[in-house]
């Protein structure tokens, strides 16, 4: 026990030197390992854990869906989606955020990275909330908290990685994002509902638009439509696995921007280098991890932590908000990726210890959705919120801390979704619970 | 001779981006493939399954020497504003130091593994596994090597927007 704390001191001692995550992990776990075990079975674990996680099936639907989302965010649907709920929402006081958090929602359905949408939906709707004297921290904010629903609402990248952790079916996880994503959408245009009602000023209401306009403007979302009920429904109905829905997806994104004439042959190759990259970040960060996590487990951290709580007959959900506070705290600090790879196989096995009157399949759900929006959260919280830090990039004019000030009304409205979400577990397992 | 270098860098930077993207391509079509053909034509890819796994696992060592030569790795960048620009400097090269330690570690541990796995292949359809093996193996080597060039040239940081897909 005390060797594994020993490694997470050292580690974010390491981290925190600016020394990549990834070799911070690798460096920790196979020294952990070493002493452990010998160092020359550590150092066959580095070389299984590289190899093995590269040829892993089920984290092919990583590239797929990250080369999804690349070609999405060129090919313009984030205009019809902005100018669809914008048409049903912007004659209202504030109604452009809100349009912005509904778009959000929608690009979502067709993006798994919260800071591929973030960074995708500013360039359409802070234009047009400038345009009607939108205050910047309420702008801002509303992109930045809006963005952070792309790993919720599925495709998700951190709900495969999470699956695949767990070994929970990815397929029921991504369905289970659906509704805690809607609640999402609700509860940020509640946020915005307050804003403008402390300051009537900071969301003037934009132009009326009529039912025809109305209509017409939904219509010209149909790709979105149809591409999430591709994947979705082809996921829900069992026709396709998640990496088949994942080909199909991104070969429709292709297509659409490719008709579209959105995507010329230099394009392709750049989206096509930058998601080698993403991945090829991700799965090193991965590789990195799992070679710290078999440290942990070898220490048998997550086993005696088990024990010991297990042995203090308290009530499961006050475990969970001591686990969550954890999750809040590291939030700040951590990166978001690296945040749930050094603690879900901590914590997992602790949530599946507890009793929260739920098959094992399903707490592992729900606690995979509840992992998610404290990432959500850690998105948006300073001092390192990166969803912050995106629009800071789009927008260098505006102070880093007025968009954090923007951003508080969404980070309490946060709050309220991840109790909602802890106390009523349903909202996450309804759907998923139909699944054969 | 460092134009040579500089050279010798960008075609190869060049050969690993088209294969990454021919690869990525490739799975993508497949997969859609595999499915169309299931499903319209009860007749899928046989053993595609393996290559996607195969295909994955080699994108990935193609994008490792691109990252690493572009500084990509995902760090944390809490405490840089307190540093002077020469403490950074110094930092930047034991990390680059230690990153390219592992890195060739790595290409020993990989070949090892390789030279273990001689008549290990996949199941259905019995593509043999040491040379992919051998493959990250090299690819590491040449990520270590473009590591230790970050130490004397200078680089392009990638964009760090889509960091770690988010």
């Amino acid at each position: 026990m005390i060797e594994s704390l020993i490694g997470f001191v050292v580690l974010l001692a390491l981290v925190f030197m600016r020394i990549p995550i990834a070799l911070a992990m690798g460096i920790v776990g196979y020294v952990g390992f070493g002493m452990f075990v010998s160092f020359s079975a550590a150092g066959s674990l580095i070389a299984n854990m590289a190899y093995e996680t590269g040829v892993n099936y089920e984290l092919s639907v990583v590239p797929l869906f990250v080369l999804m989302g690349n070609l999405v965010s060129r090919a313009g649907l984030s205009e019809e989606l902005y100018n669809a709920s914008n048409a049903f929402l912007g004659h209202r006081r504030g109604g452009l955020a809100m349009a912005t958090i509904v778009a959000c929602g929608g690009f979502s359905a067709v993006c798994g990275s919260s800071i591929a949408t973030a960074a995708t939906m500013s360039k359409v709707t802070m234009p047009s909330m400038r345009k009607f004297g939108y205050s910047d921290s309420l702008a801002a904010g509303a992109i930045a908290s809006g963005g952070t629903l792309g790993i919720l609402i599925p495709p998700s990248v951190i709900l495969v990685i999470y699956g695949v952790m767990t070994e929970s079916n990815i397929g029921k996880l991504f369905i289970a994002g659906i509704l805690p994503g809607i609640l999402g959408v609700l509860l940020y245009m509640a946020a915005v509902r307050f804003t403008v009602w402390r300051k009537p000023e900071s969301g003037p209401p934009g132009d009326r638009a009529d039912w025809s306009q109305r209509f017409r403007a939904l219509r010209s979302t149909w790709a979105v439509i149809f591409l999430f009920i591709l994947i979705i429904g082809g996921i829900y109905g069992g026709i396709f696995t998640p990496t088949e829905a994942a080909g199909v997806g991104a070969t429709g994104a292709f297509l659409i921007s490719f008709l579209r004439r959105k995507l010329g042959w230099k394009d392709l190759f750049s989206v096509l280098v930058e998601t080698i990259e993403t991945t090829a970040m991700l799965f090193f960060v991965l590789i990195g991890a799992q070679i710290f996590s078999n440290f942990i487990n070898y220490a048998d951290l997550p086993n005696i932590l088990t024990d010991w709580i297990l042995g203090m007959t308290v009530s499961p959900y006050l475990v969970m908000a001591l686990i969550l506070l954890i999750y809040l705290l590291l939030g700040c600090v951590l990166e978001s990726l690296s945040m749930i790879l050094l603690t879900v196989p901590v914590f997992y096995p602790v949530i599946l210890g507890l009793d929260f009157g739920m098959s094992e399949e399903m707490t592992l759900i729900w606690f995979g959705i509840i992992v998610v929006v404290v990432t959500e959260i850690s998105l948006i919280t300073p001092p390192i919120g990166m969803n912050v830090f995106v629009l800071k990039a789009m927008l260098p004019d505006v102070s880093t801390g007025k968009i954090f000030s923007g951003v508080t009304p969404f980070w309490v409205a946060d709050v309220v979704r991840l109790s909602l979400l802890v106390l009523i577990p349903a909202i996450s397992l309804m759907l998923p619970r139909f699944m054969n | 001779m460092s134009e040579t270098i500089s050279r010798v860098a960008r075609v190869a930077t060049l050969i690993l981006e088209i294969s990454g993207a021919a690869l990525l391509v490739a799975m993508m079509l497949m997969t859609f493939a595999d499915v169309i053909g299931r499903y319209f034509f009860n007749s899928p890819i046989d053993g595609a399954f393996e290559l996607t796994e195969l295909m994955l696992a080699t994108l990935l060592y193609c994008g490792l020497p691109l990252i690493s030569m572009r500084d990509g790795h995902v760090t944390v960048d809490l405490l840089e504003g307190g540093l002077s620009s020469r403490t950074k400097r110094v930092r930047d090269a034991i990390v680059n130091l230690l990153m390219a330690g592992a890195l060739a570690f790595l290409t020993v541990k990989l070949w090892g593994k390789a030279d273990l796995s001689s008549y290990d292949t996949t199941a259905i359809l019995e593509i043999p596994l040491a040379p992919l093996m051998r493959f990250m193996a090299i690819s590491c080597g040449v990520s270590a090597i473009l590591t230790l060039m970050l130490l004397h040239f200078p680089h392009k940081p990638v964009n760090r927007e889509v960091v770690a897909g988010q």
